[in-house]
């Protein structure tokens, strides 16, 4: 069953992401305010996804040990998949970048095993991960890793594991709390025994209760800044993602989710299914294709004009169009997407999605 | 309290049938309801024997009873000059008639001159005047416990459905069906009082023929028989068995299944915590190979 909240939220993700990278890769612009929310807003859905796809089986009652082994395939192949996407889109020296896919390829093998949790232990590890990682990042030593807002390492395998566990663009700490509260409030949201909708009182409670506590920091950062351990609270930042960060971006994340559903979801035929809807359908049925294609829509040609106009491969990124520009061709290219991915799901043909299914399940 | 006498109507009855028309000037109809205490203002017909607890009330015709209380009509007629044929059949066709007009199954005994007509709603003693106050007694108490066994027997019934839905929680208990706990409670603790009602019945109606005999003593141990109480009340104590078993190790899953949960719950937090540990010490170890 598609839920309308969740293809809404991941349009909203996959949108948020296309235009902060078209203009930070084409005219270098790096302020753009939303661009710290689709990342939280995505990961937060995977975990959600993988709750409905994980009941999906279970009502096909699919063995436990089937849907492990599926898990940790899937998980796999976004992870290569996410090696093989950084060496060729952001070529060889960048290859343990820890991008986004392999992130979410490690979460989804972690999640097979998180899926057995009970409810308080997932809720421990979810607030652990967070309070942990400007600790990690201390011991760590993040600013070395970052040079000009960008993440630079040695090809030695202490950086390469630390950029996986802390140093990295989406790194396990504190990204992973993400998806598993993602998965959390999926199993309570929509339980499959529920004879009616669960309240979601708790879950408006929690997603304020995060956005205060956010707040709070942020402002005492600024108006009282020795008050709070600078160790643990480090004002707003997304590289490296600070408490405030995380805390705020998954209050808000919640308080939206809760929002759509209850608003879509909640009341069938509100939002018109040919409308929005479809749209908003065919963004999150490709959304890997999706992320892997805008990348080489915009970044590609900057590597081959590059080495066309003999510069350097590199030399043009960041600094080819201006803001206009960049922007016009972010939202050309969303709407180019729809018709393309419309296309092919008429022609049935073959995605990456379909790839993983097909190797995977 | 005789709360109908000869002259009054009986509800819902075509004259033309109308048994009572037949019966004789000296009958008395009673309506009696089962009370744990006297209240109402009604009087005392009788006090079940221990350890039920319960009292005959006589209670007014015109009277409404609780849903589900249950309440029965005694005609009692005293022997005396009319035909003794003819005070039998307006007796029996005042029973068979019933409350509803629908004629209920009766059941005829006769014990040294006494005649008993039961049926579940209505019950008719035609028995000599000095012995009429024991015997009346003993009917009382016959229809009693008939009904509570027969109260018994229809909730079991019902009961056998949501039995084989639970069945399988006597095996397996999981996290989707802790949610049935309270349900299953109620189950077990509905299944229990069930077992407690028969308990409390069984030394009246297992009981041995008293020594030496007397009237009440006979109607009384010729209508358990006839109404076949002691088989009925062993086939329900099978029966009740049956659940007690199956809702007994229902309980004894949910409860261990709880306990598990709070100590893996426990042992999981310990986990995290130590994996939480073990990449603190990796990352110090691995910033220090850096350096």
């Amino acid at each position: 069953m598609r839920y309308s909240s969740i293809d809404v939220l991941r349009m909203v993700a996959i949108f948020v992401m296309v235009i902060v990278h078209f203009l930070e890769n084409l005219s270098g612009i790096r302020d753009w305010s939303p661009d710290g929310f689709g990342a939280p807003l995505f990961t937060f859905l995977t975990g959600m996804s993988y709750r409905l796809w994980l009941s999906g089986q279970e009502a096909r009652q699919t063995a436990d040990t089937q849907i492990s082994k599926i898990t940790v395939r899937r998980g796999l192949f976004l992870f290569g998949l996410g090696f093989v996407f950084n060496f060729f889109v952001w070529l060889p020296d960048d290859v343990f970048i820890w991008d986004v896919l392999t992130f979410i390829g490690a979460a989804l093998i972690l999640l097979s095993v998180v899926r057995k949790l009970p409810t308080p232990v997932m809720i421990v590890a979810i607030v652990l991960s967070f309070l942990v990682s400007p600790v990690l990042q201390k011991l760590a030593d993040y600013p070395a890793f970052w040079k000009e807002g960008y993440f630079s390492y040695d090809q030695t395998l202490s950086d390469i594991l630390l950029g996986f566990l802390v140093t990295g663009y989406f790194p396990l700490f504190p990204w992973i709390g993400f998806p598993i509260t993602g998965f959390l409030i999926g199993s309570i949201v929509f339980r499959r025994d529920a004879e009616s909708f669960p309240s979601l009182r708790r879950l408006i409670i929690a997603g304020i209760s995060l956005l205060a506590v956010s707040a709070t920091a942020v402002l005492m950062g600024w108006y009282a800044p020795g008050l709070l351990p600078g160790a643990l609270f480090k004002g707003w930042s997304m590289f490296p993602a600070s408490l405030e960060y995380v805390s705020g971006t998954l209050g808000l994340t919640i308080l939206v989710f809760t929002w759509c559903h209850l608003w879509m979801d909640r009341s069938a035929g509100r939002v018109p299914e040919k409308g929005i809807l479809q749209v908003a359908s065919t963004f999150s049925r490709y959304s890997l294709s999706i992320y892997l294609l805008h990348h080489i829509v915009h970044i590609w040609p900057l590597w081959i004009y590059g080495i066309a106009m003999n510069q350097e491969t590199t030399h043009y990124w960041g600094n080819a169009f201006s803001y206009a520009t960049s922007l016009t061709l972010a939202l050309l290219f969303i709407v180019c997407c729809y018709y393309f991915l419309r296309w092919v799901d008429r022609a049935q043909k073959p995605t990456v999605e379909s790839l993983m299914r097909w190797i995977c399940d | 309290m005789i709360i109908a006498t000869s002259n009054s109507q009986l509800p819902n009855m075509p004259s033309e049938l109308n048994p009572q028309t037949h019966l004789s000037p000296d009958h008395q109809i009673e309506r009696i309801a089962f009370q744990s205490e006297v209240t109402g203002g009604y009087l005392l017909a009788c006090e079940l024997p221990f350890p039920v607890r319960m009292k005959a009330v006589l209670i007014p015709a015109e009277a409404t009873v609780e849903a589900n209380a249950y309440s029965m009509q005694l005609l009692i007629l005293p022997t005396g000059d009319q035909d003794e044929r003819e005070r039998s059949v307006a007796a029996r066709s005042w029973v068979e008639s019933g409350n509803s007009g629908e004629p209920n199954r009766c059941l005829p005994i006769v014990v040294q001159g006494a005649q008993v007509f039961w049926s579940e709603l209505r019950t008719a003693i035609i028995a000599p005047t000095e012995r009429m106050q024991a015997v009346r007694r003993a009917v009382i108490e016959f229809c009693y416990f008939e009904n509570e066994l027969h109260d018994v027997e229809r909730q079991i019934g019902d009961r056998w459905s949501l039995l084989d839905a639970d069945t399988p929680l006597a095996f397996e208990f999981q996290e989707s069906d802790v949610s049935k706990r309270k349900e299953l409670m109620q189950r077990f603790r509905a299944v229990v009082n069930l077992r407690s009602k028969l308990a409390r019945m069984t030394p009246h109606i297992e009981c041995p023929p008293v020594y030496p005999p007397t009237l009440a003593s006979q109607v009384a141990e010729r209508l358990r028989e006839k109404s076949r109480l002691p088989n009925r009340l062993e086939f329900m104590r099978e029966q009740i068995e049956v659940f007690e078993k199956v809702y007994e190790m229902c309980s004894q899953r949910a409860s261990d299944f709880v306990a598990n949960r709070t100590s893996h719950t426990l042992e999981w937090v310990i986990v995290v915590l130590l994996a939480v540990e073990v990449i603190l010490l990796s990352v110090d170890l691995l910033s220090a190979t850096g350096t």
